[in-house]
């Protein structure tokens, strides 16, 4: 059985965020339902990646993705039919995901004071870039701006890739790696609700910012700012080791502790360049650490960063592989983990997708539903809530429903 | 927060806290980032968080200090807080049989357990799930190793650095033209949200059925699961993404560019048409928005590093903060590449109370964040600092486990409580 059974979540969310977070529920057994707009559906619908790059509202990699194990309804709640739709499904759930612009609900008489004298044990979670109050509460953000504005991004690249470019500009993470994370940053307050009414019986309402809890990534250089004084840069990433050019790709190696750097040293087959005195001690090898990156990679250009990778592991030292995607699926840590499921979706075709990362003891993870096709549960979730063939008529005829 | 007689595990704490982990005990044996981090923000909804941890073996946060004062006294820099705010604090020496009979005691009284050791540590100690789960039958235990606790690659040393690269992030960040980024921290903490959410899914789960739980969290494919998209790119065409600094492939002008001052930037993403058009309007320079080669997003895309340059003339005489205003003014996206300096002055943040600047008796000024949350009905603890080295011993071991002062003192002075 799933963690979350029988818990009944809403998604109303154009944000990845608030999707993202829906999915990590539905993941662990919760029944999520997804709202879309009855003409077109979610926006990440249209963007791919596509099987063949072949255009298909049904066929997005993206959507499919954000969206396992959540049952598709169309509705429009900008209608007056709509919005009584929500709202008799607001009285059947424990939680709304609001992913949509700070205002939008209020704005459509959907407001907390009203879903809460609805049902006063709905758990109301607002996900939005800047959260719900201060002076950037109704800015606009991609996850190229968000990803900025949390700190990270002013830090990247450092570094090797930075001191092959010192003069340009900062650079955001891949994909959507920014906006999935405020899924998870929103998903912990909404499961510390959902205890908390199992103690009293209460709902309420959650405000997440998601930028605030992309700075809390940055936590340790905010930190050493304010207190310290000290300004983290792309240029003050000066570690002994780092990111080092390999045959066929790169490595992550560290010369920082003593113990790791005399493995490495022991790795390389004791070169005496290794053995100077500038590489003695962390501090030392800090100081030289362009010296040092030169030696490291006149020793790794003539290896494979996947040899390199399990050498230096053998020998007890902290490195990595810069895996590409292809890379991550072919590793035999990746299949041993059962990381990787295979879906069958009835329009897009059967796929290995991403699953959870955590295993939890005595709870074995469900078999993954694939994304809804769009509208395919409007008829069935509405009938859990009274709704005959009549009624979807009416809606349909109302556009409140595709 | 703070109890000094012994209770149950599980059972709420006297009075009207509104937090939604009153009555969760945590004993937290993290190091560094990832796991100490989780641990902070249970703290803060509400648990109460014991943090184990020893003078034979100094957690290196407590004494590494940036830019130390002369008189800086050590085992409790600030950025320790950071990590280690809203909980308390005991000293056992692990080394020591009587240290661990003392944990398993701690741990019948407690509600979770969570670690970030190599896995097999824990066993090796004797702290493994089944011998905590012998005491304790309903203990929850959050492990957060990089690669998991299971697979060819167990074992294998790892740092935010490593297993960000083995994710994929490194690869695909950095310039087209450049060599892949090193992820820094940030991806510790992304895998310690990953296990606060897995360790409340757990809570629940014991709240609803009574049953304990074991948490193999691998830190590895948190990150890869942060990025889905990309891999659904390889599984769907076999497709490898790349690094291209801040381009899109679908918008333009999508990019951080140069403003005024030295090394400040500000990030600019034109969507929609409309956008364009104000875009173009809000700089001036409203010819742009009939301009052939920048037509649609895809002329746009074409034509990017014409158009780069034209946005890079306008924003390279502007604030960062200007350039962001008056174009949100204009509801185009745009947001400084913020800094440290800029983030603790900006004006939202403060508005929001989010970052809080503390002062500590011993330490001097202490700065924390909030939890990026603000839930209505149990808003939980507001940050408060770190413990200092074993603050806590007697509270803990005398209030919760019925030691006496004595035999506290004949602990000390044998080293078991040290």
């Amino acid at each position: 059985m799933g963690i979350f059974d029988g818990i009944r979540i809403l998604e109303f969310s154009p944000f990845i965020s608030g999707a993202y977070c829906a999915k990590l529920f539905g993941d662990l057994g919760a029944e999520v339902i997804k709202f879309e707009e009855p003409r077109g559906g979610d926006w990440t619908r249209r963007e791919g990646p596509f099987p063949g790059d072949v255009p298909n509202q049904e066929a997005s990699g993206l959507f499919l993705n954000l969206n396992t194990n959540k049952l598709g309804v169309t509705l429009d709640p900008a209608t007056p039919e709509g919005r009584a739709v929500f709202l008799r499904l607001a009285q059947s759930a424990d939680v709304l995901i609001d992913g949509q612009a700070p205002g939008t609900l209020a704005a459509l008489g959907l407001d907390y004071a009203t879903l809460s004298a609805a049902n006063p044990r709905l758990i109301v979670a607002a996900v939005s870039p800047f959260g719900q109050t201060g002076p950037y509460r109704d800015y606009t953000a991609y996850h190229l701006n968000l990803f900025h504005a949390g700190g990270e991004g002013f830090v990247m690249p450092g570094g090797y890739a930075n001191d092959l470019h010192p003069d340009r500009e900062p650079v955001a993470g891949p994909a959507h790696l920014a906006e999935c994370d405020g899924g998870v940053i929103a998903a912990s307050p909404i499961a510390a609700a959902l205890l908390w009414r199992e103690m009293t019986g209460e709902g309420q309402f959650i405000d997440v910012s998601v930028h605030e809890g992309l700075l809390l990534l940055s936590g340790v250089e905010i930190e050493r700012y304010a207190d310290d004084g000290v300004l983290d840069t792309r240029a003050t990433r000066n570690v002994p080791g780092g990111v080092i050019p390999a045959k066929d790709g790169y490595v992550v190696l560290d010369g920082r502790a003593d113990d790791m750097w005399n493995a490495m040293v022991g790795v390389m087959g004791n070169p005496e360049w290794a053995q100077a005195p500038e590489f003695q001690d962390r501090m030392w090898r800090t100081r030289n650490y362009q010296v040092l990156r030169e030696g490291l990679s006149d020793w790794a250009s003539t290896r494979s960063a996947e040899e390199i990778f399990h050498e230096t592991q053998r020998a007890g030292i902290a490195t990595a592989a810069c895996y590409t995607a292809e890379d991550f699926f072919r590793s035999a840590q990746t299949e041993a983990r059962g990381f990787l499921v295979e879906i069958a979706h009835p329009v897009a075709g059967t796929f290995r997708y991403p699953s959870w990362p955590y295993q939890f003891a005595g709870i074995t993870k469900p078999d993954y539903r694939p994304a809804p096709t769009l509208g395919q549960h409007t008829a069935s979730v509405l009938a859990s809530i009274g709704y005959g063939e009549g009624d979807l008529a009416a809606l349909r005829a109302a556009g409140a429903i595709a | 927060m703070m109890t000094d007689t012994p209770q149950p595990s599980g059972a709420p704490e006297v009075g009207d806290v509104r937090a939604p982990l009153r009555g969760i005990r945590v004993l937290d044996f993290c190091a560094i980032y990832a796991g100490p981090f989780a641990c902070s923000t249970l703290g803060m909804l509400g648990a109460d968080v014991i943090r184990i941890e020893s003078s034979a073996r100094l957690e290196q946060l407590r004494h590494s200090r940036s830019n130390p004062p002369a008189d800086w006294p050590s085992k409790n820099a600030p950025g320790f807080h950071v990590l280690n705010h809203n909980k308390r604090s005991i000293t056992l020496n692990l080394r020591e049989p009587r240290s661990i009979e003392l944990i398993k005691r701690l741990a019948a009284v407690s509600d979770v357990v969570i670690e970030n050791f190599r896995p097999g540590v824990m066993q090796k100690l004797g702290l493994g799930y089944d011998a905590l789960r012998e005491v304790n039958p309903r203990i929850i235990m959050t492990s957060m190793a990089a690669m998991g606790d299971s697979g060819p690659e167990r074992e294998y040393g790892a740092l935010a650095t490593t297993f960000s690269a083995l994710a994929g992030l490194s690869h695909m960040t950095g310039y087209a033209d450049g060599a892949p980024t090193e992820y820094r921290g940030s991806s510790d903490f992304r895998s310690g949200f990953i296990g606060v959410f897995a360790t409340l899914a757990a809570i629940y789960h014991r709240q609803r059925t009574g049953e304990g739980t074991r948490i193999d969290l691998a830190a590895r494919d948190a990150l890869a699961s942060l990025i889905g998209d990309t891999l659904m790119d390889y599984s769907m065409n076999g497709r490898v993404r790349k690094r291209d600094g801040n381009h899109s492939t679908s918008m333009a002008p999508h990019g951080v560019y140069r403003c005024a001052g030295d090394d400040h930037w500000v990030s600019i993403a034109v969507g929609t048409e409309d956008e364009w058009r104000r875009f173009a309007v809000a700089i001036d320079q409203p010819a742009l928005a009939t301009d052939p080669r920048f037509a649609d997003a895809a002329a746009r895309v074409a034509h990017r590093d014409d158009l780069d340059a034209i946005v890079t003339a306008w924003t390279s005489s502007r604030a960062d903060y200007e350039v962001m205003r008056v174009l949100q003014k204009a509801g185009v996206a745009a947001m400084p590449s913020m800094r440290s300096d800029q983030i603790v002055d900006d004006p939202h943040l403060a508005e929001r109370a989010f970052i809080q600047r503390l002062k500590h008796d011993l330490v001097g000024p202490i700065t924390l964040m909030n939890v990026p949350w603000k839930m209505s009905g149990s808003p939980g603890h507001p940050p408060q600092p770190g413990p200092m080295l074993g603050e806590h011993n007697r509270e803990v071991f005398g209030g919760l486990l019925g030691l006496s002062d004595e035999e506290i003192a004949a602990l000390a002075a044998e080293r078991v409580i040290f």
